[in-house]
């Protein structure tokens, strides 16, 4: 036993030693536990948190294991509440955001902004975020959380392949029936090569069916958010645009990280995304091919909109000792000094109004073309939508399945659509 | 049957059977090569390769660098010999004395007890993981090493297997001892124990074996990346190197799945035995 | 009279003895016996009343709900999909890594030199980490970039996309099943295949057996009789417990194609909070592993006598 207790001590200090990367060493002060979503973005938030820490010495960020996406960070923070186990500060999908800021706000287990940007002032408000910002992380009257990434949908191509298919790389189709018609000639190009792909039948979220009701006019849910809207004539253009992806665009249903590794391998010509994958894409693609971005259709030019993407911070913490460095933390993330690193490292788009200065991102954007895609649909940028309830995971789910039934030609759109309305509304 | 056509069938059949063995050791081999010269090439290579085994230039230093920075992964390690470690000695001081009272001890409970091994020798961990799970939360004991290794302290197996193991162990030499004075406690700590050596080796080899590639149980109950598994490690890693390089994922694979591999190149003989100890009965 | 006497005497230091005995037997076996009650009994009994009631985790009331939960997962598409799933990832995996391993032990008995060697690699996936070879096999199996592809398109069979297509994503999976089983299938059948006496081979020559396949049949096969039930037992219910490579590739996709039974049990349980249905799922799966675990018992019983 006693040797045991020494190994493990041993190990204990070892283990403190191998773990610095993630912890910065601070003398007294605050510990802040921190989970967000998504380890691929671990580098940022590190990075992040380690300027905090340097401008901040007497508080000190440590980071839970990342869930892979927001739908599994939503069901972890639920289960860790029953079992008082939250960390002190989460980043929620902003589609999960309603459902679960109410019930932490039932069970006192999360803490709202108001009063913090009450005593920060109006000046300071207006001098560091824009309204449409603010509002995203906006519920029943209350400021919930402090928007920190947020995206739209884009579309990435490969300029040589595009060429190759007769298409002009500078202008880009903005239309479906364009896209489609460059995506089937990208795809005679060669057995092994295939024009388009959007992990929207195998991906986790609903993120690019909003952006398909959205794009074409439509709503999710009525205003008082009783009743589902989208068995419409533009739910109906939205559910066969995905069908049409399959017949028109060629587009083969590879599940998703593989439909993705193809595209950054050169044999696939369009990838749809969110603009946070910009960074990883770049990278991965190298020098295999140029790659360049252009806007998401709108198939409604006048009332279409896209979902915006990303994530908020909330603070769950209720501790008094904890709240200052809680709100210091937050202002610095969402701030340009936060904001800059995310953006760089990452394509969200930034949520502070002084980062879009030269001195911060304002340079950076010149030179990085690709990155600014996504910044010109901020006008048609609205929230992304999150159903009333408890069943959210659920229904996600359960309307990835009916799309894929319409995709794969199992069932004709009209009857997939109609059976999504029914399956949505029994959930909510 | 002519002499000739006899020794050309044999030369056939042992063709076709050499044949055989070389297609299913290249099956088995494949993600292994796979993976090694995945993680020696460069980033842009990787998804361009195609069959071609030959990378033009080595990028090994570059990708386990990154594998063994980006990501704690001699952490994991860390913690996996923790938790195995932690595991087999409680299982080893349950299960030697267990089994040997099974095996060579009568009392009136012996074969309730020993019905109730075989039992739980088909009861996976997965059956009573909730309410496991529900007791350490209310203990507020989760993402704790504790919590890691606790559904397995009990191993049935391991009874199981000592009890057949101490069965074969002369009556007489147990006899004797106590002839010679010696207390029970004193039989199973200087006598029995000893001589189960090839036992525990083979134990320890299997214990150590299916702990250190447990997911469902670790995925459950930890939270933060410095108490995380192996197998949990790599999952999180997976997740952060989702494109950018895939050689250094490959390199983080190979690295997570080396130990357990040199580890049985050593030990071989004990894995095979601890094996077909549990079967050929 | 002294015999008596002696014989007394002897008799009540042999009961002293058996009681010592009995109490150490008490003794040594009470830390077993304590962590038996705790980590498998108790929580065995919770899971059965959990599944009666429709309790969610961190709920401040719940009711008993009787047998409801059990109709409902009789009659929840999902978990008849998962069940179903799961019945044909087994049935694939059972006869494949089974025969595979049955017939690789047959090969590598009869090699001398490459024997151990061959007996090492194909051992080899046992002691992997089976996620981080899953995430290499992820790969391996990429429809347009993965090598195997490029093999069947040499081999002019096209691709096979085998994680997006629902009908092929349970055979992808299961030969990931298989490769990480037949090595110790194999072990088990050549444990197995040492035991079995020479002299009955020559037997069966003098009996007029003609060739390797007749001598298989006559003497290996029903001497394997054991061994083969005790592997199809244990490789039926790993295959059963099947979880890590969905968990790490498919998530259940494409379309629930690929959802197996412990992986909605872990989706119901600990990712919707549904401890009641999640209970209800549990008790089925033992009730699988049980009747699996004692057919074996059963035919163990009738089969040993040859």
């Amino acid at each position: 036993m006693n040797r045991r207790t020494l190994l493990q001590s041993a190990a204990g200090f070892t283990a403190l030693g191998l773990a610095a990367p993630m912890m910065a060493r601070a003398q007294t002060g605050v510990e802040l536990s921190v989970t967000h979503c998504f380890p691929g973005h671990d580098g940022f938030h590190t990075e992040i948190a380690a300027a905090f820490m340097a401008a901040n010495p007497d508080v000190m960020i440590t980071f839970n294991t990342s869930p892979s996406t927001y739908e599994e960070g939503h069901s972890l923070i639920l289960r860790q509440a029953m079992t008082n186990q939250l960390p002190d500060v989460y980043y929620s999908g902003f589609h999960l955001l309603p459902p679960l800021s109410r019930t932490l706000t039932e069970r006192g287990q999360i803490t709202h902004l108001d009063s913090f940007i009450a005593t920060e002032g109006d000046a300071w408000k207006a001098e560091n975020y824009s309204q449409r910002i603010l509002d995203l992380g906006n519920f029943d009257g209350m400021q919930m959380a402090m928007p920190f990434n947020t995206s739209t949908p884009i579309f990435y191509f490969n300029e040589e392949l595009v060429k190759q298919a007769g298409g002009d790389p500078a202008n880009f189709p903005d239309t479906w029936e364009g896209v489609f018609e460059l995506a089937a000639k990208i795809d005679a190009l060669g057995d092994d090569i295939d024009g388009f792909y959007m992990g929207i039948h195998t991906e986790a979220g609903d993120w690019f069916w909003q952006a398909l009701v959205y794009s074409n006019g439509g709503e999710l849910m009525d205003a008082a958010e009783k009743t589902v809207a989208f068995g419409d004539e533009s739910g109906l253009a939205a559910l066969t645009l995905t069908k049409r992806f399959v017949d028109e665009a060629k587009m083969n249903l590879r599940e998703n990280q593989q439909g993705v590794q193809q595209f950054y391998a050169g044999k696939t010509g369009i990838l749809v995304q969110s603009t946070a994958g910009l960074r990883g894409t770049t990278d991965s693609v190298g020098t295999n091919f140029t790659l360049r971005t252009a806007r998401y259709p709108l198939a409604d030019a006048t009332n279409g909109r896209l979902p915006t993407g990303g994530n908020a911070q909330i603070i769950l913490t209720t501790d008094a000792a904890k709240l200052d460095a809680a709100w210091r933390f937050s202002k610095w993330v969402s701030g340009p000094e936060g904001q800059t690193v995310a953006v760089k490292f990452s394509g969200y788009m930034p949520t502070s109004l002084i980062a879009e200065q030269d001195q911060y991102l304002g340079t950076f954007y010149k030179e990085n073309p690709n990155y600014t895609t996504s910044v010109g649909q901020i006008p048609v940028a609205r929230k992304w939508f999150g159903y009333p309830g408890k069943n959210s995971n659920k229904i996600i789910d359960i309307q990835r399945e009916n799309i894929n039934l319409a995709m794969r030609g199992e069932m004709p759109v009209a009857d997939v659509l109609a059976k999504m309305v029914t399956d949505t509304q029994g959930l909510i | 049957m002519s002499r000739a056509t006899l020794r050309t069938d044999r030369l056939i059949g042992s063709a076709v059977s050499h044949a055989f063995l070389l297609l299913g050791a290249a099956f088995i081999l494949l993600p292994f090569v796979w993976m090694l010269l995945t993680s020696i090439r460069p980033a842009s290579e990787v998804f361009t390769a195609g069959f071609n085994p030959i990378p033009s230039r080595l990028a090994a230093g570059i990708n386990y660098s990154e594998a063994l920075s980006k990501s704690p992964l001699l952490q994991y390690m860390l913690n996996g010999v923790l938790v195995c470690a932690g595991i087999l000695i409680i299982q080893l001081l349950v299960a030697i004395p267990g089994g040997y009272a099974l095996a060579k001890l009568s009392f009136r409970a012996q074969p309730v007890i020993f019905g109730l091994v075989l039992f739980g020798l088909t009861v996976p961990v997965q059956v009573t993981a909730l309410p496991i799970y529900i007791a350490l939360a209310k203990l507020n004991l989760l993402n704790t090493y504790f919590a890691i290794m606790l559904p397995f302290f009990l191993s049935v197996f391991g009874i199981f297997l000592f009890r057949q193991f101490f069965k074969s162990f002369p009556q007489e030499i147990i006899h004797a001892a106590r002839l010679d004075g010696f207390t029970e406690l004193e039989i199973i700590i200087r006598i029995i124990t000893p001589s189960a050596v090839p036992a525990i080796a083979a134990f320890a080899v299997f214990s150590i074996t299916s702990h250190w590639n447990d997911l469902y149980w670790p995925l459950i109950v930890t939270t933060s990346a410095d108490h995380a598994t192996p197998p949990l490690g790599m999952m999180i890693f997976r997740d952060q190197e989702t494109g950018s390089n895939y050689g250094a994922l490959m390199a983080g694979a190979a690295i997570i799945t080396a130990p357990l591999i040199l580890v049985f190149l050593f030990a071989q003989r004990q894995f095979v035995r601890g094996i077909t100890m549990t079967g050929v009965k | 009279m002294t015999v008596a006497l002696k014989i007394g005497r002897v008799s009540a230091s042999r009961n002293a003895q058996l009681r010592a005995e009995a109490a150490a037997g008490y003794a040594f076996v009470t830390p077993a016996l304590i962590l038996i009650m705790v980590l498998l009994i108790a929580p065995i009994v919770v899971v059965l009343l959990l599944s009666l009631t429709d309790y969610q985790l961190g709920a401040l009331e719940w009711s008993w709900v009787g047998l409801a939960n059990y109709s409902d997962m009789l009659g929840d598409r999902i978990f008849l999909r998962s069940l179903s799933n799961t019945f044909i990832y087994v049935a694939i995996v059972v006869p494949g890594s089974v025969v595979l391993g049955l017939v690789v032990a047959i090969l590598v008995q009869e090699r001398t030199k490459s024997k151990a060697i061959y007996q090492t690699i194909f051992f080899l996936p046992v002691t992997t980490t089976l996620i981080a070879m899953s995430v290499v096999w992820h790969f391996l199996l990429n429809p347009s970039l993965g090598p195997i592809t490029s093999l069947t398109r040499a081999l002019g069979l096209g691709e096979f996309d085998v994680f997006g297509d629902p009908d092929l994503v349970l055979v992808g999976l299961a030969v990931i099943g298989i490769w990480q089983l037949v090595g110790f299938n194999m072990i088990l059948f050549l444990a197995g295949l040492t035991a079995i006496p020479r002299d009955l081979y020559d037997a069966a020559d003098i009996d007029g057996a003609d060739g390797a396949w007749d001598r298989f049949a006559r003497v290996t096969w029903p001497m394997l009789g054991p061994t083969t039930l005790f592997v199809v037992v244990t490789t039926t219910i790993t295959a059963f417990r099947v979880f890590d490579t969905v968990a790490v590739i498919t998530r259940g996709n494409p379309q629930g194609r690929s959802d197996v039974l412990l992986y909605t049990l872990y989706k119901v349980g600990f990712q919707d909070f549904n401890m009641g249905p999640a209970s209800a799922m549990t008790i089925a799966f033992l009730v699988f592993v049980l009747v699996i675990a004692l057919a074996q018992a059963f035919f163990i019983d009738r089969r040993t006598h040859y």
